[in-house]
């Protein structure tokens, strides 16, 4: 198969099926997978310039070759604990469907592992936390020889993002 | 008929080839359409070779747009000799045709027959002999001197295409072909192929003979022999207007001859044509009103979007002209759209538009060859044509809704055709700028040496006044060398210009930035090594270049839109019977293009208030001692971050009265309310409100100002009436210019970089501790000649401080920055200079921050955030 059959088939099979390729990273000591798909590069740390007046989770902008994109905490996301940035932290790039065009949003991870492939059948549908979980962004959890990852749909993760950057406008508002 | 839709696409390809523009790419995308349906064609004969090669040629093209390593050269030259195989092969095609069907005749005849009959076309003067049912047996030497002229034609096309001026070998070739063109189409009735034929023969003569090295009439002459040719083929009689490409072929060499005789020839000629064809013209008038054909459709959509584009382009120009009555560059920018409309529209068979379009360019084309300055009455008559191109458009696009060709009978271009043409000719008769005169305003000679040498020319009339000047020894002959130069303006050829895509340009804006910034870095690090350094410097210079020109894309100045402003004044003034002056200021201002858009409309409608409710009339001005001519002045500037927009005239203001007794009518105030001038002027801009006692066809329907309103709050603009009853009326918009590059200054507070607008900026200073004061311990105020001035913290208010303990505010510097006359004064701890800064937005997620107008890449490579000034005192205001 060609480059493009390839990647034409990739594309494919994300929106019919699971299976393909996960970009996997650690946040905390727990695994996480992403669709490769949706990944537009990895790059290291560098600075931040924080936006006042945003939630906490959203760390700022960054300038990515002329561009200037946000950059979320996946960790401060998910209500975990925020740690100091390591030489390990990396920042994805991933491009989510916005409604007329793609935009590029940075997310902080604390390391980057591997690509792997995930077959249909090795993905279980997300079991039910009750209310104390959010798992409505979470495609699935893959169990492999490796462990557990947990497959993330980024498109949802990061569009509740402009719903609570509006919410903390307000909440500063009725504040003051 | 099999074979004739085929043979016509070739056709209309060739002669569209003839008219591609190798410097501009989007003519080659005009002639993907008809190879789409030549394929199609093919398709249907099956000829598959021949489909084959439409196919490459197709593949040709569009690597030639997409600018792949082809010339635009190249590319037509292959166009062309593949459709001159492809007729070839088709025409072998057809003749085999017709020879294995059984009745080849009678499937010949019956087609043009049917088609004339079921048209309904009495047919008074369809060509006879050649094409008549009856001649069964003289079919073949026809269709064989049909094929002889084709190949004549396509010679000739070639020898045009690749001609240069003063190749007299080439034009001697021409001149064969066209005798031998001439001889082939003697026995052709009505003689109309003969008469265009001799016609351009003539006009190569004179080319030889008088050094002359525009092609165009030559060109626009075998537009139409081929068209000609193609309809005899089928034959069904030729309805289209010819006299205009005669006119201009015999234009120019009457124009030489009749210096001594009157020119009564072209006047007879032209009739003599018209009544040619008048015949066939009404023919196809009648026809009742005909579907467009899907193809068409697509070619027609395209047509119009671009000839309304084009009409747009023409107006602007116009206006230029107006001022610089001699700018060969910008007769040449309303030559070409003309040139364009009229080359289109001909082969979509929209008649009306094409001759208006062809008269007009011909116009033109005299001023063009500086046979003539355009004055005032020229100007109108082309402002009157492009308004009768825009009515015609718009039944083409209302035909292209409702399917069917529209009947645009009502809209008359004969008699506008006709004054066009009577212009012209009154034109070339008038003289140019004399000789003398110009090296009078030159300062050469004064007026008395020119009167005596005027006096010398009397005697000796065959003596040219420059000749006397320098003999006289008044004037060097270098001088009046120049002055001759001057007096035919030499044409100074336009930039071509391509269309891109605004994303691109986003793109190359961005990495032009990096490109600085790493160029930045490098530098840094090769300074130690003095070889690569220099090296580095270059590469700097090339960088920054590089960016300016990037940055300079995306904006555009404000003036095209000014222009646009003044043709409406002109218009409005003169419906109106007022005298109006527009004056602009500022109009290099440059904004980004959607923001341009965006203010189109609103002005539109401010100027219309202006005209006609603002301005007197003419006696109701002097009564009040004001001059006669009303003036109307529009200003743009940057401001805090805004670009500014005013309008402002000197009319008969706002009546604060009359609009709170309207008011008072419609409910919208109660009357006892205190309101101040800016909240009653404000009224007016509510829905259905207009306090014009006469509703013109200007404005005063009272739909004028909410709609403005609207308009620009959608772009998050403002707009003030500032107004004084009896001296005048001032709109002012203000716009935020999302994507405009600003000056600002990069200040420090803490470890936060921020870019403040310098256009906010009233002073920044270090206050003394007697100068800071503060309210119940809280408020903090600094004093500035006496005005005290609020403190902003940024750090509190956007809650980015990581120590606990105030800096008291003498410690640091304090910018005083102003937003709608408020004065607020910044703390902060560092002023770190001040650039130009290219706005971006923080992305959909943050856009809505308030408080910040954008980022911005600092030098650094870093972000930094721009306050939006007027934000930040809204969220103090809030807190406070």
């Amino acid at each position: 198969m060609t480059e493009t059959q390839n990647a034409l088939h990739q594309a494919i099979q994300s929106t019919t099926l699971r299976t393909g390729k996960y970009l996997t990273f650690t946040l905390a000591d727990e695994e996480y997978g992403i669709g490769i798909l949706k990944v537009k590069e990895i790059i290291g740390m560098m600075a931040i310039t924080s936006v006042p007046r945003t939630p906490d989770f959203v760390k700022g902008v960054i300038n990515l070759r002329g561009k200037v994109i946000p950059v979320i905490d996946l960790r401060l996301k998910f209500g975990m604990d925020a740690i100091p940035y390591t030489d390990r932290t990396c920042i994805i790039v991933v491009e989510i469907d916005a409604e007329e065009m793609t935009i590029q949003i940075g997310i902080v991870v604390d390391s980057v592992s591997e690509v792997l492939n995930i077959k249909q059948e090795e993905i279980e549908n997300t079991p039910s936390f009750g209310t104390s979980v959010n798992t409505d962004y979470i495609l699935g959890m893959a169990k492999i020889d490796s462990g557990v990852k947990i497959l993330l749909d980024i498109d949802r993760v990061l569009g509740t993002i402009e719903l609570a950057t509006l919410q903390q406008a307000k909440k500063e508002k009725d504040n003051e | 008929m099999p074979y004739d839709t085929i043979t016509d696409l070739v056709e209309k390809f060739s002669c569209e080839l003839v008219l591609a523009d190798p410097e501009d790419s989007s003519t080659f995308s005009g002639l993907l359409p008809v190879l789409k349906k030549m394929h199609g064609e093919c398709k249907n004969l099956s000829l598959h070779p021949e489909a084959g090669q439409v196919i490459r040629a197709r593949d040709m093209i569009a690597q030639g747009i997409a600018g792949n390593d082809v010339s635009a050269e190249q590319l037509i030259a292959s166009l062309e000799t593949f459709i001159k195989e492809l007729s070839h092969a088709i025409k072998n095609a057809g003749n085999a045709g017709h020879r294995s069907k059984d009745t080849p005749a009678c499937s010949m005849e019956a087609g043009p027959a049917d088609t004339t009959d079921a048209k309904g076309t009495g047919a008074p003067d369809t060509p006879a002999g050649e094409t008549d049912p009856a001649a069964g047996p003289g079919q073949e030497p026809i269709s064989d001197y049909h094929a002889d002229l084709e190949t004549k034609l396509d010679e000739l096309t070639l020898l045009i295409g690749g001609f240069c001026p003063g190749e007299i070998p080439v034009l001697g070739e021409m001149l064969n072909t066209l005798e031998g063109l001439m001889a082939g189409s003697k026995k052709i009735t009505p003689s109309l192929f003969h008469d265009i034929a001799t016609a351009c023969r003539t006009y190569v003569e004179t080319m030889t003979l008088e050094n002359i090295s525009s092609t165009r009439p030559v060109e626009e002459g075998l537009v139409l022999l081929k068209s000609i040719l193609s309809h005899l083929k089928r034959g069904e009689p030729f309805a289209f207007d010819c006299s205009d490409v005669l006119e201009l072929l015999e234009m120019r060499f009457e124009q030489e001859k009749t210096a001594a005789t009157e020119p009564s020839d072209p006047v007879v000629n032209e009739t003599a044509v018209d009544g040619q064809i008048a015949d066939a013209g009404t023919e196809t008038k009648e026809t009742p009103a005909q579907k467009i054909s899907s193809d068409d459709m697509e070619i027609l959509v395209d047509f119009i979007s671009e000839a309304l584009e084009n009409l747009e382009t023409i107006e602007v120009n116009l206006i230029d002209l107006e001022q610089d009555p001699a700018n060969m560059e910008i007769i040449n920018n309303i030559f070409r759209p003309f040139h364009t409309i009229k080359g289109v529209s001909g082969f979509l068979s929209l008649n009306k538009i094409n001759r208006l379009a062809h008269a007009t360019e011909n116009l033109l084309d005299s001023a063009r060859s500086g046979d003539f300055i355009i004055n005032d009455t020229a100007t109108d008559a082309i402002l009157e044509s492009v308004d009768t191109l825009k009515q015609l458009l718009g039944r083409v696009s209302q035909g292209i809704d409702t399917g069917f060709m529209p009947l645009d009978d009502d809209i008359d271009v004969d008699a506008l055709r006709d004054k066009l043409q009577t212009l012209q000719r009154a034109l070339i008769k008038g003289d140019k700028e004399l000789l003398g005169e110009i090296l009078v305003k030159k300062k050469v000679v004064d007026q008395t040496s020119l009167d005596q040498a005027l006096a010398i020319q009397r005697e000796h009339p065959d003596r040219k006044i420059g000749e006397i000047l320098v003999d006289t020894q008044k004037a060097q002959p270098g001088q009046v060398a120049s002055a001759l130069m001057d007096q035919v303006p030499s044409a100074k050829k336009p930039d071509t210009q391509v269309k891109v895509s605004t994303r691109k340009l986003d793109d190359l804006v961005d990495y032009a930035g990096e490109l600085v910034i790493a160029q930045s870095m490098l530098k840094q690090k090769t300074m130690d090594y003095p070889l690569i350094s220099q090296n580095v410097a270059q590469l700097g210079q090339i960088v920054t270049n590089m960016q300016t020109i990037a940055m300079s894309m995306r904006m555009i100045s404000i003036k095209a839109t000014f222009m646009k402003m003044i043709r409406l004044v002109r218009d409005l003034a003169k419906k109106s019977g007022k005298e109006v002056n527009l004056t602009m200021k500022g109009e290099d201002t440059e904004i980004d293009r959607n923001v341009v858009d965006a203010l189109y409309e609103p002005m539109v409608h401010m100027i219309r208030n202006s005209v006609d409710h603002g301005i007197e009339n003419r006696s109701d001005r002097l009564e009040k001692g004001k001059s006669a001519q009303g003036e109307i002045v529009l200003r743009a500037y940057h401001k805090g971050g805004h670009i500014i927009i005013e309008i402002e005239d000197d009319g008969k203001g706002l009546d604060r009265e009359a609009i709170l007794e309207k008011a008072k009518q419609t409910g919208l105030v109660t009357g006892k309310e205190q309101m101040t001038d800016a909240q009653v002027f404000d009224l007016i801009m509510q829905p259905g409100f207009s306090t014009a006692k006469q509703i013109t066809d200007v404005s005063g329907r009272g739909v004028g100002m909410d709609v403005v309103k609207n308009g620009l709050e959608k772009f998050r603009g403002q707009l003030q009436i500032a107004s004084k009853k009896g001296r005048g009326t001032k709109f002012t918009i203000s716009l935020p210019l999302t994507l405009a590059i600003i000056d600002g200054m990069l200040v420090r507070v803490d470890e936060e970089k921020y870019v403040i607008p310098t256009m906010a900026i009233q002073k920044a200073f270090k206050p003394a501790k007697n100068e800071c004061y503060t309210v119940e311990g809280k408020g903090e105020m600094v004093k500035d000649r006496g005005n005290l001035i609020p403190v902003i913290r940024l750090n509190e208010i956007y809650k980015t401080g990581t120590s606990n303990r105030k800096k008291p505010v003498h410690e640091g510097l304090v910018v005083v920055v102003e937003s709608k006359d408020e004065k607020r004064a910044v703390l902060i701890d560092e002023l770190l200079g001040k650039d130009e800064y290219v706005i971006k937005s923080l992305g959909t997620h943050l856009e809505g921050v308030e408080g910040l107008a954008g980022g911005a890449i600092l030098a650094d490579g870093r972000v930094g955030l721009i306050l939006d000034v007027h934000g930040i005192f809204h969220i103090f205001g809030v807190r406070s």
